[in-house]
């Protein structure tokens, strides 16, 4: 069952096209990963499904059973001095459905599970400021999965990151999707790691140029093309 | 010492100034801090102004400032927030397009019609004496609305502070509660002008925070210590003002500006 249908979708800015015509769909815990040179409007498109972009034609439909999309922005504003925990930062993940200051028995529970999953109780009490940058996505990928449990969405989680946290950061992911079913929307950049982990990929070049499993990409005459290209 | 604070509130007029000042400073330290994380400290001293202009007109019209102030306010803050949210100003450009428009405004008013009067300059730099019973009822009930607003809407709050993105793509209505912070700052600015004085007024809003942020580093604490910090300096200013006649609402801002001084050394010393 999909989880997320996207049809003719089309954005211009200042009449320039910058999506043309995209159409592809995310089912139930899958892990589609949308790849695409500088530029070819994989941000615009994030953006336009989180609802920052009303000019589009076309449409996109969200399950109706999704209460609340999980979402890891591209820029995270690290180096900007803000009071706060990593529990906070990750308890901020239930804004959306918590009704009341505190959190119910069942958020509570989620919490707990979240911490556990991606190891990170011993890094509740931290200042979020003093966290590494691999830390600090572990934590906004917390974040984001106590808004939602059903879809992530993640911009560009790892730019930035040296080897060693964007490996962590794929095995936590890979743990979410795994274990909880998770259905992962990620933007990715690292060529890669987001062809090793994922198990659709949506080639974007303000068309879609190619949409389907991860080994028929590989095997694809437009991979071979990008990877002559980079080396 | 002791003996001269109690005697300050033998007199009725200082247990109003009290009580809403206590209640208008512990709404300012709270709210402000998400104000100051959000790169809106500037607000409180735009929205100053046009409370300025306001008063300007109230004086003409024989008007009561704080019921005409309190709509006109809140209205430049929705337009504040409106113009910068739209993309077509930045936030600190359209802060000094509305409050210098603001106070050239008040000032053309003023000096075409009755001048600069001791109401007027009561109003800019502060008086406990014009604090009435129903400004104290209205600051009660305004405060407390306010606070419970605060309390409940907390993670909210906190959300589009931290990260309007996330917020929003997780469902918050970021543009309802960015506007539910500006129009709080309004009304504090509005209820505490009175007493503090519009030009001193968002003092109150940003130094307890930035004081707070020195040596806490959890929003939490911060908002708690913040909290402390504002009711300590409100009470510490009152009695000087009252001990030494001097003016409550520059007695005020000048403790919190010592504060302040103080705790960033300790965060230096301390290495915090």
């Amino acid at each position: 069952m999909s989880i997320l249908e996207v049809a003719n979708l089309s954005v211009s800015f200042r009449h320039k096209v910058v999506l043309e015509d995209v159409s592809f769909s995310l089912n139930e815990g899958e892990y589609l990963s949308l790849i695409g040179p500088n530029g070819a409007g994989k941000s615009t498109l994030i953006r336009t499904l989180l609802g920052g972009n009303q000019s589009y034609t076309g449409s996109f439909t969200f399950d109706r059973g999704l209460k609340s999309k999980g979402y890891l922005p591209q820029q995270n504003n690290d180096g900007v001095f803000f009071p706060a925990t990593a529990l906070e930062v990750i308890k901020s993940g239930f804004a959306s459905t918590s009704r009341l200051p505190y959190l119910s028995a069942e958020e509570k529970q989620r919490l707990l599970e979240t911490l556990s999953l991606l190891n990170l109780e011993g890094l509740s009490d931290s200042s979020f400021y003093t966290l590494s940058g691999g830390q600090k996505r572990s934590v906004l990928l917390a974040r984001a999965f106590c808004a939602s449990s059903q879809l992530l969405i993640l911009d560009e989680p790892t730019a930035g990151l040296d080897a060693v946290a964007v490996s962590r950061f794929y095995e936590d992911l890979k743990i979410l999707h795994e274990k909880r079913h998770t259905a992962i929307l990620l933007v990715g950049h690292d060529l890669d790691n987001v062809l090793k982990e994922s198990e659709k990929v949506l080639y974007l070049k303000r068309k879609v140029r190619f949409f389907g499993r991860s080994e028929d990409f590989l095997n694809d005459s437009l991979y071979k093309g990008i990877r002559e290209e980079m080396l | 010492m002791i003996d001269a604070f109690f005697e300050m509130f033998s007199y009725p007029f200082m247990v109003r100034a009290f009580i809403s000042g206590i209640f208008i400073t512990v709404c300012a330290s709270v709210i402000g801090v998400n104000l100051v994380l959000k790169h809106f400290s500037m607000m409180g001293d735009g929205l100053s102004h046009v409370a300025f202009c306001s008063l300007a007109l109230a004086v003409v019209l024989h008007q009561s400032p704080l019921y005409l102030s309190l709509p006109v306010v809140m209205f430049c803050a929705f337009l504040l927030l409106s113009l910068s949210k739209r993309g077509k100003m930045y936030a600190d450009a359209a802060i000094a397009f509305i409050s210098t428009s603001a106070l050239a405004l008040g000032v053309m008013i003023l000096s075409l019609t009755t001048g600069m009067n001791t109401d007027v300059c009561n109003y800019l730099f502060g008086s406990i004496l014009g604090m009435k019973v129903m400004d104290l009822y209205l600051t009660i009930v305004l405060c407390t609305l306010m606070l419970i607003a605060y309390v409940c809407f907390y993670r909210k709050f906190f959300a589009i502070t931290f990260d309007e993105d996330f917020a929003r793509a997780s469902g918050v209505n970021v543009r309802f509660y960015n506007m539910a912070l500006a129009l709080m700052s309004a009304v504090i600015i509005t209820l505490g002008m009175r007493m503090m004085g519009a030009l001193l007024i968002s003092n109150l809003i940003v130094i307890p925070a930035l004081t707070a942020m020195r040596v806490m580093r959890s929003f939490n604490n911060v908002v708690l210590y913040s909290l402390v910090l504002s009711i300590f300096c409100f009470t510490a200013g009152l009695y000087v003002s009252y001990e030494y006649s001097t003016p409550t609402g520059a007695s005020v801002v000048l403790i919190n500006v010592l504060l302040f001084v103080l705790h960033y050394i300790a965060e230096k010393v301390l290495k915090l």
